[in-house]
C-alpha cells in the first residue's frame, strides 16, 4: 500500500505537468477561451447564490446570506398557489408548441438554402432571413401591436376596406399563440440555421457524388444522406431545446400580453416578474425561479441519456 | 513558419485582450463619471473665496413617477433657477425620471441597494402598492431616519404635519411599527385649508366639435346610460381624427388610466374599503353587487366596440398619440390640459375637449373627489440610507419650502421673470406672453421641476390667486372643471385603519398578497361570455373570501360601532 501511495502522487504530478504544458501550448487558444470563462464566472456562477433567497425571508439590511431561513416555504407556497397550473401549463404549451413549429423551420430553412447553387442569391437569401434575429424583441412586438392595431394598423385597414369588422388580434386568446410561434419563427429560423449550413458543409461531397453515380434523385439524397448525416446536430440542438423546454421566452410573451390574454399568456418567466419585481416577494419568485431550473436540468439529464441510448449522440 | 507563429501569437492577442477588457469593464461601476451618491464635491468657487459659499454638493434625485420627467428642464445644471438654488444651497440636482411601473422601479433599487440620495414616491397607503415597499424599506435599513436632522430645518418639519389628514399621519406616517421614527416627507399636500386642496379634475371628457355636430349639450351626460348613447352615436357618425382615420369612441390614458371613470354611478363618497348597505350590514368593498354591475356595463361598452380594446395595454407614448390627435372622442381621466394645449389644441382648437356631465355617483350626487379636510395619501420624499451628504438634501428642501424658496419654485427670477407688486409675485408681460405661448420654455427656465417634485404643505392658488386676466384660457378652462366637480371632504377617521387590530389581520394580508383583484377585473372584461365573465369575477371574490375577508369586515363594523369618528 505505502509503495501505491508513492506511486500515486508522482503519476498525478507527472499527468499535471503534461496537462499543464499542454494548456501553455495553446495559450493563445486558452486566451481566447479566458473572457468567455470570466463571463460565465461573473455572470452565472458569481449570482448564483442568490438562489439561496428561496429558502430565505429576504431582508434588504440583513442581505442574502443573513436573512432568516424559511426552507421549503415558498416551494409550497407556489405550489398551493391558484395560478400555478394554469402558468405551468401555459408555459408547457408555448413551449411545445414552439419546438413543434419553430424547432423544424431552421433546419428546412437551412436544407432549402443548400440547395441555391447560385451564391450571390444563397448569401441575399442568408443575409435576409439573419436580419430579423437582431431586431430585438421590443421592436418585433411594437411592429407587431402596429400592425395589427384595431385602431390604426395595417391589416384593420385592410380589413376595413373590404367592409369587414376590425379584429384586436392582440387581444384575441385564441389568436395569441399562432401570433406567437410565427413571430417567434420569423425572428429565429435564419439565426437558427446557421449551425444546419455549418453541418451541411461537413458531408462528404464524396457520399453526394456516389449517390448521383447511383441515380438517386434529389428526395433519397435528403432523405438518405443530408439527414442522416445531420442527425448528431439535430439529436445536440433538440436536447437543448427539450432542456429549455420552460424557457418560453420572457420578453416576447412579456411584451405581448394583454389583460385579455393574461390567462393564456401568463408563463414562469412573467409570473416570476410579476410577483418578484412588481410585488416585491423576492423569495418567492426565487423558488418559481429555481423549481424552473431543476426542472430543467433533470429534463436535460434524461434527454441526454435517452438520446445516447437511441443515436449514440450525447452531450457528454 | 517562425513568421505564422508570431502572426498567430499577435493576433491572439490583439483579439483576447480587447475582449478580456470589454468582459473586466462589463463588470465595473462607471465611477470615474458618478459624482452622486451626495458626493461632496470640492467647489472651486469656494476655495476662491476662502469657504463662504455653502458647500457644493450634487444630490441624485429619482422622481419615481411613469412620466416623472415631464417637469425636468432640458439643462438640469444651467438653467437660472438651477443656478440659483446651487448659489444658495450648494446643491446641484441630478435628475432622473421613469417611463415605468412606480412600485417595480422601488423594488429594484431596493433590492439592488442602488437607491439614489433622493426620491420622490407614491405614497398612499403602507398596506399596498408603493407605500408598502418603501415602508418596508424604511424598516429594513435602506431609507435614512429623519429624526435627528429635523429640528435643524423646520420647513421640512413642518411638512410633517401640514395638510395631512390626521388618520393618515397617525397610521400611516407614524404608524406603531416605525418606532417613532420619520422616514418620509409628505409632497403636494394643501396648505391646511380647504381652498388650498388641489382639484384633479378626473372625469369624462368629450371632443367638442363632436359634442357640437351630434348637438349634445356635455351636462346632459351625467349617467352610464347616457354615456353609453352618446359613444353609439359617436361611432355611427364617422368622426375623423387630425389625420382623417375614424375616431375610437371611447378610451383612456396608459394602462386603462382611468377607466374606472366611465363607472363612476356606482361610486359613492367612500373614504374606506367598506361598504355600509342600508339595512347597515358592512362588506368588504369587492363583494358589493355593483362590481357585477360594472363588469357587464363595460363589457357592453367594449362588445359594442364602443371602447379601445388597446386602452389597458397602451403605453404612455402610446396613449399620448391617440389623444393629441383628437383619436378618442371621449376618454376618462384628468383634463389631460398640460399635453393638449401644446398639441391639439393648438392644431385644431375646434377639437377642443369638454367636460361631460359631470356624472352622477350611485346616489345621484355629482361623482368628484373625495378628501379629507387633510391629504391622505401623497407623494412623499425619502433619503437613502447611504447618503453622504444628508444635510446637503435638507438643506435644499428646506430652502425651497421658504418663502423665498416657493417664490423662485414658481415665479422664477425677480426682475427678469417677476417683480413684485404689493407683496405679491407679477409676472413681467413679456414674460408672461412668452411661458403662455410655449410652455416648454417655462419648463426649461426650471420653473416646473422644484414645485412639481419638491414642494409641500402650500397652495400657490392661495398663496397667490390670479386675477382672472392673469390667467391663461387653459387655466381659466381648467378651473370651469374644477367648479362644476367641487370636492367633497368628509371629515372621518377611514375604517380602513380598523382592520389592522384584527387578529387575523396578518394572516389575510399573506393570503391575498398575490392575489391582483384588478387584473382579474380586466381579464373578465375581455372573457368570450358573460357567465365567463362572472365567473372570473366570482373566483377571485372567493379567494378573498376564503382568506377570511367577510370576517374582517365584521370586526371592523364591531369597532366602528364603538366610536363615532368613523367614515366608510
Amino acid at each position: 500500500m505505502e509503495a501505491r501511495e508513492e506511486v500515486l502522487p508522482f503519476t498525478q504530478k507527472t499527468k499535471k505537468n503534461k496537462t499543464l504544458s499542454k494548456i501553455w501550448s495553446f495559450r493563445y487558444i486558452y486566451l481566447f477561451l479566458l473572457p468567455a470563462i470570466i463571463w460565465f464566472l461573473v455572470f452565472a456562477y458569481y449570482p448564483m447564490y442568490g438562489i439561496l433567497i428561496a429558502f430565505k425571508d429576504f431582508k434588504y439590511n440583513l442581505g442574502i446570506l443573513g436573512s432568516p431561513w424559511e426552507g421549503f416555504r415558498y416551494f409550497k407556497q407556489f405550489l398551493n398557489d391558484s395560478n400555478f397550473y394554469n402558468v405551468l401549463r401555459n408555459t408547457l404549451s408555448i413551449s411545445a408548441l414552439k419546438l413543434l413549429f419553430g424547432f423544424p423551420a431552421p433546419l428546412v430553412l437551412a436544407l432549402m438554402l443548400n440547395a441555391i447553387t447560385k451564391g450571390k442569391i444563397k448569401r441575399a437569401f442568408q443575409t435576409i432571413s439573419y436580419l430579423p434575429h437582431f431586431v430585438s424583441w421590443v421592436v418585433v412586438v411594437t411592429l407587431l401591436q402596429k400592425i395589427l392595431s384595431p385602431n390604426v394598423g395595417l391589416v384593420n385597414d385592410i380589413r376595413e376596406h373590404m367592409g369587414l369588422d376590425p379584429i384586436f388580434f392582440m387581444g384575441n386568446p385564441s389568436l395569441f399563440y399562432p401570433l406567437v410561434i410565427i413571430s417567434d419563427i420569423w425572428k429565429g429560423v435564419g439565426w437558427g440555421s446557421i449551425i444546419y449550413l455549418a453541418a451541411l458543409t461537413n458531408i462528404d461531397p464524396h457520399l453526394y457524388e456516389a449517390s448521383q453515380i447511383d441515380g438517386a434523385g434529389r428526395w433519397s439524397t435528403l432523405f438518405k444522406i443530408t439527414l442522416p448525416c445531420l442527425t448528431p446536430t439535430i439529436a445536440i440542438l433538440l436536447i437543448f431545446s427539450l432542456s429549455g423546454i420552460l424557457n418560453a421566452g420572457f420578453d416576447q410573451i412579456y411584451l405581448m400580453q394583454t389583460p385579455a390574454t393574461l390567462h393564456v399568456s401568463e408563463i414562469l418567466d412573467t409570473y416570476v416578474l410579476k410577483t418578484g419585481i412588481q410585488q416585491g416577494q423576492f423569495a418567492y419568485s426565487t423558488a418559481i425561479g429555481l423549481f424552473k431550473s431543476v426542472i430543467s436540468l433533470l429534463l436535460i439529464v434524461v434527454v441526454n441519456k435517452i438520446s445516447k441510448r437511441l443515436s449514440d449522440t450525447s452531450l457528454w | 513558419m517562425p513568421s505564422k507563429k508570431k502572426l498567430k501569437r499577435v493576433l491572439g492577442i490583439t483579439l483576447a485582450v480587447p475582449l478580456l477588457l470589454s468582459a473586466a469593464t462589463a463588470c465595473s461601476s462607471s465611477n470615474s463619471d458618478n459624482k452622486s451618491s451626495g458626493q461632496t464635491e470640492p467647489s472651486a468657487s469656494s476655495t476662491a473665496s476662502g469657504g463662504n459659499k455653502p458647500e457644493q454638493v450634487t444630490v441624485s434625485f429619482l422622481s419615481n413617477w411613469n412620466g416623472g420627467g415631464a417637469s425636468f428642464p432640458q439643462d438640469q445644471v444651467n438653467n437660472p433657477v438651477a443656478q440659483r438654488v446651487k448659489e444658495v444651497t450648494g446643491v446641484t440636482l441630478k435628475l432622473e425620471s421613469i417611463t415605468t411601473n412606480e412600485t417595480e422601479k422601488l423594488n429594484t433599487i431596493f433590492a439592488s441597494d442602488t437607491v439614489p440620495d433622493m426620491v420622490n414616491a407614491p405614497f398612499w397607503s403602507t398596506t399596498g402598492g408603493e407605500g408598502q415597499v418603501i415602508k418596508k424599506a424604511a424598516l429594513e435599513g435602506q431609507l435614512l431616519d429623519l429624526t435627528p436632522y429635523l429640528d435643524k430645518y423646520p420647513n421640512v418639519k413642518k411638512l410633517l404635519t401640514t395638510g395631512v389628514a390626521k388618520d393618515f399621519a397617525e397610521f400611516e406616517l407614524n404608524s406603531p411599527d416605525l418606532q417613532g421614527k420619520t422616514y418620509v416627507i409628505p409632497m403636494q399636500t394643501p396648505d391646511g385649508t380647504p381652498e388650498s386642496i388641489h382639484n384633479w379634475n378626473y372625469g369624462l371628457y368629450a371632443r367638442g366639435d363632436i359634442l357640437k355636430a351630434l348637438n349634445v349639450n356635455p351636462e346632459d351626460i351625467d349617467t352610464e346610460d347616457k354615456v353609453f348613447d352618446l359613444l353609439v352615436k359617436i361611432k355611427n357618425g364617422n368622426f375623423k381624427d387630425i389625420s382623417g382615420k375614424p375616431v375610437i369612441p371611447a378610451g383612456t390614458m396608459h394602462d386603462g388610466w382611468d377607466y374606472g371613470r366611465f363607472l363612476t354611478g356606482w361610486s359613492d363618497y367612500n373614504i374606506s374599503d367598506f361598504r355600509q348597505d342600508s339595512s347597515g350590514k358592512l362588506t368588504y368593498w369587492m363583494f358589493s353587487k355593483d362590481e357585477e354591475e360594472k363588469l357587464l356595463y363595460m363589457r357592453k361598452v367594449i362588445a359594442n366596440g364602443l371602447f379601445d380594446p388597446e386602452a389597458f395595454s397602451n403605453t404612455d407614448t402610446m396613449a399620448t398619440e391617440k389623444l393629441t390627435t383628437g383619436k378618442l372622442a371621449v376618454f376618462g381621466a384628468q383634463s389631460m390640459m398640460g399635453t393638449l394645449q401644446n398639441t391639439l389644441y393648438k392644431t385644431n382648437p375646434d377639437m377642443q375637449y369638454e367636460l361631460l356631465g359631470p356624472m352622477k355617483n350611485k346616489s345621484g350626487n355629482i361623482a368628484t373627489q373625495v378628501e379629507k379636510p387633510g391629504r391622505s395619501g401623497f407623494p412623499v420624499i425619502f433619503l437613502s440610507a447611504k447618503i453622504k451628504n444628508p444635510d446637503a438634501a435638507l438643506r435644499f428642501l428646506d430652502y425651497i419650502n421658504s418663502d423665498e424658496g416657493r417664490l423662485l419654485a414658481y415665479w422664477g427670477i425677480e426682475g427678469k421673470d417677476y417683480q413684485m407688486v404689493n407683496g405679491a409675485p407679477k409676472w413681467i408681460p413679456e414674460v408672461k406672453q412668452k411661458y403662455d405661448d410655449n410652455t416648454d420654455l417655462k419648463r426649461d427656465a426650471g420653473l416646473n421641476y422644484l414645485n412639481a417634485n419638491f414642494i409641500g404643505g402650500f397652495s400657490n392658488d392661495v398663496a397667490w390667486p390670479k386675477t382672472e386676466d392673469e390667467k391663461t384660457q387653459w387655466e381659466k378652462l381648467e378651473n370651469s372643471f374644477s367648479k362644476k366637480m367641487p370636492i367633497q371632504i368628509i371629515d372621518k377617521v377611514s375604517a380602513n385603519y380598523l382592520e389592522r387590530d384584527w387578529p387575523k389581520y396578518q394572516q389575510f394580508r399573506d393570503a391575498t398578497s398575490s392575489l391582483n383583484y384588478g387584473d382579474e377585473f380586466k381579464k373578465a372584461l375581455f372573457a368570450k361570455t358573460d357567465d365567463q365573465a362572472l365567473k372570473i369575477l366570482h373566483d377571485i371574490q372567493d379567494k378573498f373570501r376564503a382568506a377570511g375577508a367577510d370576517e374582517m369586515a365584521e370586526y371592523v363594523a364591531q369597532k366602528a360601532a364603538e366610536r363615532n369618528d368613523i367614515g366608510f
